[in-house]
């Protein structure tokens, strides 16, 4: 034992415990990645805040403030009649809009193959949220916004991406998926929710058309292998590397992303 | 296959034996993968236009099935790598949990009196497993940055020790 480094470690895991759990570090990363997109769109003077898991909104001089990330295995969304005792999310409204949105972290969606998918962060219409949250469940299509952190020690492998393709792959509901899934009339691109005929929530008729009607990003803390970018372009994935606090690259991911929100999405 | 550098087994063990055996994992991820050459920033700023464009670009042949380019750490660079990676890994997360933090605090803030630059809300970090919830308060994220120091130092003794001095931190 280094008794030097023993006592600095036990300081530190003992005052930041989550440090202690296996998947601490990676929550913590795509805490700080769903809160650098609250905060630009905040800069921009879009409406942002913060929303309990009972729908609440965390108000200054609130008894507890308390941003809850879970760390057990995945899940959708549960009912808000359970409390405010689950993970959190932020909510946000852009500037002339009455289009709300959430940003989730780590929640499972269904794909049409009816395996569950989790997307590190997911940004997906208010009325998709709000009817989960009447009696719990999960998403079933693809968030206008996806992003996958990978805080992991090693360069990012092509592996990496093709898991990250395989899973958008399966959560897309196109046009022609309606017949197969037994969707009904209603041509939405992500249930349930209503959107009142909206054509922005249709579904497109091709992987490609869909790919570039949501934002997919592949964030990672470290670097991606040479090559492990080569299927990105295709499949319309912007990849993000060496993402850290205070760098210049997570300054770009934040405001990419902000970008995007601004010019496409209601 | 990379070899394990004998040395580091006392680094990990007390990794362990403060609970962050994670760590453990991740440095022998990082050691069996060795230096990796990897996609540079320009590579991946050019990605990120193509995969905005309408149609796709020709494909730059020279990106595709590349086999991995790497070369192993050993020796002294093993333990150096290792300690520096311990150091910045710690040192990084929390300063991404006090980012977090921050910003948290300041949107809670917004939703009260706007335009009120004093600051009031103070967030607190909590992860939810199935048995236990784990709270972080932003004076305990203090304590814990505030130890950062000791622990580099801690660790660049030891890089010095196993080296015999022909390494430091």
């Amino acid at each position: 034992m280094i008794a030097s480094i023993q006592n600095a470690l036990d300081t530190i895991l003992g005052r930041a415990a989550n440090l202690r759990q296996a998947n601490g570090a990676g929550r913590i990363f795509e805490l700080f990645v769903m809160t650098g997109i609250a905060e630009e769109l905040h800069v921009r003077g879009h409406d942002v805040w913060l929303q309990r898991s009972d729908a609440s909104q965390m108000l200054p001089g609130d008894p507890t403030l308390d941003f809850i990330q879970r760390s057990g295995g995945p899940a959708g969304i549960p009912p808000a009649s359970s409390g405010a005792s689950n993970a959190s999310c932020i909510g946000f409204q852009k500037s002339g809009s009455s289009q709300i949105w959430e940003i989730w972290n780590g929640v499972q969606f269904e794909g049409r193959s009816g395996a569950a998918h989790e997307f590190d962060l997911a940004i997906v219409p208010h009325q998709v949220g709000s009817e989960l949250r009447l009696i719990g469940g999960q998403p079933f299509g693809r968030p206008r916004v996806a992003v996958e952190c990978k805080d992991v020690a090693t360069s990012g492998s092509i592996d990496e991406m093709r898991t990250l393709v395989a899973r958008l792959y399966d959560v897309t509901i196109l046009k022609g998926h309606r017949f197969h899934l037994n969707l009904g009339p209603s041509p939405q691109s992500i249930y349930p929710a209503n959107f009142g005929g909206d054509p922005y929530h249709d579904s497109r008729d091709t992987y490609r058309r869909e790919n570039l009607h949501s934002l997919n990003v592949f964030v990672r803390r470290t670097g991606f292998a040479k090559g492990a970018a080569a299927m990105t372009g295709y499949h319309c994935i912007q990849p993000h590397g060496a993402v850290t606090a205070g760098s210049m690259e997570a300054n770009t991911l934040f405001s990419d992303i902000a970008d995007w929100i601004d010019a496409n999405l209601p | 296959m990379a070899t394990l550098d004998p040395r580091l087994l006392e680094l990990f063990e007390t990794l362990v034996e403060s609970g962050a055996d994670w760590l453990v994992f991740e440095l022998m991820e990082g050691i069996n993968a060795g230096i990796v050459v990897e996609e540079t920033a320009d590579d991946l700023a050019s990605a990120r236009i193509l995969a905005s464009q309408e149609r796709e670009s020709p494909r730059p042949v020279e990106r595709v099935a590349l086999n991995l380019e790497s070369w192993p750490l050993k020796g002294n660079d093993q333990i150096v790598w290792a300690a520096r990676y311990v150091d910045g890994r710690l040192k990084d997360l929390l300063a991404m949990m006090k980012a977090s933090a921050d910003r948290l605090s300041m949107l809670v803030d917004r939703r009260g009196d706007i335009g009120t630059k004093e600051r009031r809300s103070s967030v607190t970090l909590a992860l939810r497993g199935d048995d236990e919830v784990i709270a972080v308060r932003p004076e305990g994220l203090a304590d814990a940055q505030s130890a950062v120091i000791e622990l580099y130092v801690g660790l660049d003794s030891w890089v010095r020790k196993v080296t015999d001095g022909r390494q430091t931190l």
